[in-house]
């Protein structure tokens, strides 16, 4: 590792926290990667406007879910249930970064979802939130704060849906770019606590750069103690990462921003369910 | 005065004639094959084993050492091996209701093997089942199904959120469930805004979400329909794929069972209970922690596959005939059965495992062995037999289930079929107390079988015996007996009956004596046990424990206890009491006396006065009274007040064989004619002045013998019996010994007139055509004398009256004073 990479580091990480099971996925994901990586965990909640102005509508009104009765809807009582939400989320991230000792922060704020949550990333190194909040249906859609994250947020990104944790085996994408070679560090301290076993894949259009790509990506793990596995892939579209990827069967899988169009990232993180790290 | 002749020496021990036997030692005779003596035994043995209805179970009675429980054991071996092999019994679960296991019969050998299938079975299913689940086919299913009810999930919200698209309307979550928002350039439109729109548009909004709201709920209904279908699908897909699995497996077992329609129920009950549960199997079986600590076992408490095992309480997979089993503790639980508890934690659980055979079921289809004194010191253990051969079936129940003590009851197994043929074994005490005491003895108990421990003396059953000593010695490795040696055990045995005409089946005593010998022939380097083996044998046996014996004879000796054996004495006779000690008694002879004085006619028994006589002492006493009175003062009142005594007696007396020796003693003193201190008596009398035969008669002789013997044969000295005792005589070698050289002699006598003729030297008398007993005759003196005391009396006749008349008047007169 080079001095520039020892430079790069994560030092906040920031948790955008509803009281879905994904987002707590996201909790339990970067409460561990935060003590791997020694670094301090931001939790945040955002008070929705938009529930708010509804609830000021006099046409206001709701169906309790999976209940199927209908009530009114007031000002009040979506103050009253959104602090109630804000507690539950402190709660969690309290016990979660408790547990592994780690330094925490909470705080709430009103405002649009999405703009909120990215503006709060601008301050962290990592963001780290759920694929989508409490979705209506069971198939799990990147949510539009998860898709405006993927595609506008300046820094990393870590996506997890519920029930999966990050696990082995690691799998991450190496095209000799400096954001690649952070992707490349990030999946080294994942790798290690998680096994020991990395799965590197080379996107080069030729056998020669695959070739170098290859020695340099070894030269970066030389010494890290790690089962390395490499592969190659001539052809860096979603599609073909998406299959070598469940053919893999990855754990966890971290990409280098830069390898793909926002939009292709929305389309890969649909059809994955394993964790993603987007490196930025 | 008739003479009574004193036996000649052959009549005092009855021996065995080597001769009669043909061969050197038992080592040439053939092993018996049957039972020595006991042909009613045998006869109720073979019926009561035979006769197969209810209540024919049998009672051997007997003294202990008579071969019982041997015999038993011999007949129903052989019986048993020509008998069915008992069936097995298992006790599996009850899906339907798990607190009441179910029985399966099986047949021999099958049970453990049913065990074994069912365990393999399962050990298959752990592994089949999963697997079957993990596949691919099996995932792309559960998928599809799943997949199903997403899209029409999907579809659904997807429909209504375009709908309210169109309306400018969103379908947003609120914290607890959903709501429509009207929009304004994609932005929840806000209060103030709203409230500006115009009056209509506000109408129409409000019905629009009205009537988007109306189709959520019916949408939600639907989907949680769909939700529903979809997991039914899952779980018949379930189904499926656990019967594709648990199908073959058992359809083999069923094969394998097939005419065993228990068998067959029960696998299909497994099958049902397996696909319901399939869950189980699919999850690998850990041990629950605590504090991060893994239970142990035993705290965990019964694993899910528990329930699938087969609990056999009866196995005969190694029988070669129907069941013969011994408890020989006979507690409920063991006769019954049990139901153990696994504590788990802090608190008592079962299952049907854990119900543990008792000896029914063990010996069910077969024969059951125990011994009644130990069945009935067990508490409850005697209800318990009853109550399962009474209903012919075995319910396990706990004590506490039984007396209704504990009120929670853990299992209630069903009962199993009881058909056992059951043998008691025990003294003939406790059979006559249960079948008075006992109304179902009888009824359950029906078969007696009484073992004799004696047998004719013959000789064929001489050679009997003598085969019998052979078996013994051959089955015991002893060394042979030679034909003196069984000739002297033979003798013994008879003394061991006190009959000489009768020889002892006490096995225990004889086998006892044969091992004795056999040990005493090894110290002596013979190699075949001699007669003098067994004479020694016989000797340290009493020298082990006549310890008692040597001590009274030598306080006789030293004159503490006070016997003469020389010189003659007015109302003194020496009388004859047997003390038995353990296994061995003794003679000891004993000084009793009679005075008279005049009375009102009555015979003292000084020892019944004290409390110290038992009643047929008593009773003894108040016949020989009854026969003074007869004979002597039938005409006038018989006017004495005699007195009995064993002197130097401290401790009870009992039974009437010193009756002969008290009446003596009385005439003795009535006539004042001396008694011959160098003769004792034994024998009891009626009421006729007849003797009446007694027990013991060989040891009270050699009593009186040794203290004589000890002081010096005069050769004056003897002992008078009852004629009828002659038949039991077996004296030791050296009593007759003495007869024959005429130093020590046995009178047998028939009346008490026989009897004091011996002891005074002076005829009896018998009365003459005129009922008078002829001068001089002890008769008559004794006559004379009750005469005597008779006109005395009634000298004195008026003179008590007069006396107690005026003693109440001096009372009277006291009292007005």
């Amino acid at each position: 590792m080079s001095e520039q990479d020892d430079e790069w580091t994560i030092r906040r990480i920031l948790v955008a926290l509803d009281t879905s099971r994904h987002s707590l996925a996201a909790l339990e994901a970067a409460a561990e990667l935060a003590v791997s990586l020694e670094a301090e965990l931001q939790g945040l909640f955002v008070e929705d406007v938009n529930l708010l102005r509804l609830a000021g509508l006099p046409v206001a009104r709701e169906v309790l879910y999976p209940f199927v009765t209908a009530a009114r809807l007031d000002r009040a009582r979506m103050e009253r249930e959104l602090r109630a939400q804000a507690a539950q989320a402190r709660r969690a991230l309290v016990a979660a970064c408790e547990r592994r000792h780690v330094k925490w922060s909470f705080r709430v704020v009103r405002g649009e979802v999405t703009p909120e949550v990215l503006a709060a990333a601008l301050e962290a190194d990592l963001l780290s939130l759920g694929k989508a909040s409490r979705p209506l249906v069971r198939r799990v859609r990147l949510g539009s704060t998860a898709r405006a994250a993927a595609a506008q947020a300046t820094h990393s990104v870590l996506l997890l849906q519920r029930d999966v944790g990050i696990e082995p085996p690691v799998v991450v994408t190496y095209d000799g770019s400096p954001t690649a070679r952070q992707a490349l560090m990030m999946a080294t301290r994942l790798a290690q606590k998680e096994g020991g076993y990395l799965t590197v894949l080379i996107l080069a259009s030729t056998p020669d750069a695959a070739q170098r790509l290859r020695a340099q990506a070894a030269d970066f793990l030389r010494g890290q103690r790690l089962v390395v596995r490499y592969r190659r892939l001539v052809d860096a579209g979603v599609a073909m990462l998406t299959r070598e990827v469940l053919a893999e069967g990855s754990g966890v899988l971290v990409l280098s921003g830069t390898i793909l169009p926002p939009e292709a990232f929305q389309v890969l993180l649909d059809e994955v369910d394993c964790p993603v790290l987007l490196v930025r | 005065m008739t003479t009574v002749e004193p036996l000649p020496a052959r009549q005092l021990r009855q021996t065995c004639d080597p001769s009669q036997f043909d061969f050197e030692t038992t080592a040439e005779l053939e092993d018996l094959g049957e039972i020595v003596g006991q042909e009613r035994a045998v006869g109720a043995i073979q019926f009561g084993i035979s006769i197969q209805r209810e209540g024919y179970n049998l009672f051997a009675l007997g003294p202990s050492g008579t071969g019982k429980r041997t015999t038993i054991r011999q007949f129903l071996d052989q019986k048993a091996t020509t008998e069915p092999i008992s069936s097995d019994w298992c006790y599996v679960n009850n899906f339907e209701q798990p607190h009441r296991p179910r029985t399966l019969r099986l047949p021999p050998g099958q049970g453990i093997i049913l065990r074994k299938d069912m365990e393999q079975l399962i050990e298959e299913l752990r592994i089949a089942i999963p697997a079957a689940f993990e596949s691919e086919d099996y995932r792309t299913r559960k998928q599809e199904a799943e997949e199903e009810f997403k899209e029409q999930q999907e579809k659904a919200f997807g429909e209504i959120q375009q709908q309210a698209k169109e309306h400018d309307i969103a379908l947003i979550r609120t914290p607890v469930g959903l709501a429509f928002a009207p929009l304004q350039e994609g932005e929840v439109i806000d209060p103030d805004e709203f409230k500006e729109l115009p009056e209509e548009k506000r109408k129409q909004v409000e019905t629009d979400i009205s009537t988007l709201q109306e189709q959520l709920q019916a949408i939600i209904y639907q989907v949680r329909q769909w939700e529903r279908e979809a997991r039914g699908k899952v779980k018949e897909l379930d189904r499926q794929v656990a019967m594709s699995v648990v199908g073959h497996p058992l359809d083999e077992l069923r094969k394998k069972y097939a005419e065993l329609l228990g068998v067959v129920d029960y696998l299909n009950d497994v099958q049902q209970d397996v696909i319901e549960n399939v869950d189980e199997f699919r999850k690998a079986e850990e041990a629950p922690h605590v504090m991060g600590v893994p239970l142990p076992r035993s705290l965990i408490g019964p694993p899910a596959f528990r329930r699938y095992q087969v609990n056999v309480l009866a196995d005969h997979s190694e029988a070669e005939g129907a069941p013969v089993v011994y408890e020989d503790n006979p507690t409920y639980n063991n006769l019954i059965g049990r139901i153990e508890h696994i504590a788990q934690m802090g608190a008592l659980v079962t299952d049907f495992n854990l119900i543990k055979p008792g000896a029914l079921h063990r010996a069910n289809g077969g024969y059951l062995i125990l011994d009644a004194r130990q069945l009935l010191l067990q508490p409850y253990a005697w209800d318990g037999l009853k109550r399962a051969l009474r209903s012919r079936e075995v319910h396990i129940e706990s004590l506490g289930q039984v007396l209704s003590l504990v009120s929670t009851v853990s299992l209630e197994p069903e009962p199993i079929p009881l058909d056992v043929k059951v043998v008691l074994i025990g003294e003939r005490l406790l059979y006559y107390l249960l079948y008075q005491l006992d109304p179902d003895f009888g009824e359950l108990f029906k078969v007696e079988v009484d073992f004799s421990e004696e047998m004719a003396r013959s000789l064929e059953n001489n050679l009997l015996y003598a085969r019998l000593v052979g078996t013994l010695a051959r089955k015991e490795d002893l060394h042979p007996f030679d034909q003196r040696a069984v000739a002297r055990v033979i003798e013994h045995s008879v003394r061991l009956t006190g009959d000489a005409e009768r020889l002892s089946v006490h096995l225990l005593g004889i086998a006892d004596l044969l091992r004795e010998a056999d040990y005493w022939a090894g110290i002596a380097s013979n190699d075949a046990v001699t007669a003098d083996d067994v004479q020694r044998a016989i000797d340290a046996q009493i020298h082990r424990a006549d310890r008692l014996r040597e001590r009274v004879q030598e306080e006789i000796k030293q004159g503490t206890i006070l016997i003469d054996t020389t010189g003659e004495c007015v109302g003194q006779v020496n009388g004859l009491s047997v003390i038995a000690l353990g296994n061995f008694a003794f003679g000891q002879p004993s000084r009793i006396t009679a005075r008279v004085r005049l009375g009102k006619g009555e015979v003292v028994d000084i020892e019944r006065e004290v409390e110290l006589g038992g009643p047929i002492h008593s009773k003894g006493v108040l016949i020989l009274a009854s026969f003074l009175g007869a004979r002597y003062a039938a005409e006038y009142p018989l006017s004495l007040s005699a007195s009995l005594v064993f002197e130097q007696s401290y401790s009870g007396v009992e039974g009437d064989s010193a009756s002969l020796a008290e009446l003596c003693a009385l005439l003795s003193a009535l006539a004042e004619m001396p008694i011959r201190q160098s003769l004792a008596v034994t024998g009891s009398v009626n009421q006729r002045g007849q003797v009446q035969p007694i027990g013991g008669v060989n040891e009270k002789i050699e009593g009186f013998f040794d203290i004589c013997k000890a002081r010096g044969l005069t050769g004056e000295q003897g002992v008078i019996i009852p004629v009828a005792n002659v038949r039991h005589l077996m004296l030791r070698q050296d009593v007759a010994e003495a007869a024959e050289a005429g130093q020590f002699h046995i009178y047998p006598v028939q009346t008490v007139d026989q009897a004091i003729e011996l002891l005074t030297g002076i005829p009896a008398g018998e009365w003459d055509e005129e009922g008078n007993f002829p001068e001089g005759s002890i008769n008559q003196l004794v006559e004379v004398r009750l005469v005597e005391l008779a006109e005395k009396q009634r000298a004195f006749g008026a003179s008590p009256k007069e006396m107690e008349k005026e003693e109440d008047a001096v009372e009277e007169e006291e009292g007005e004073v």
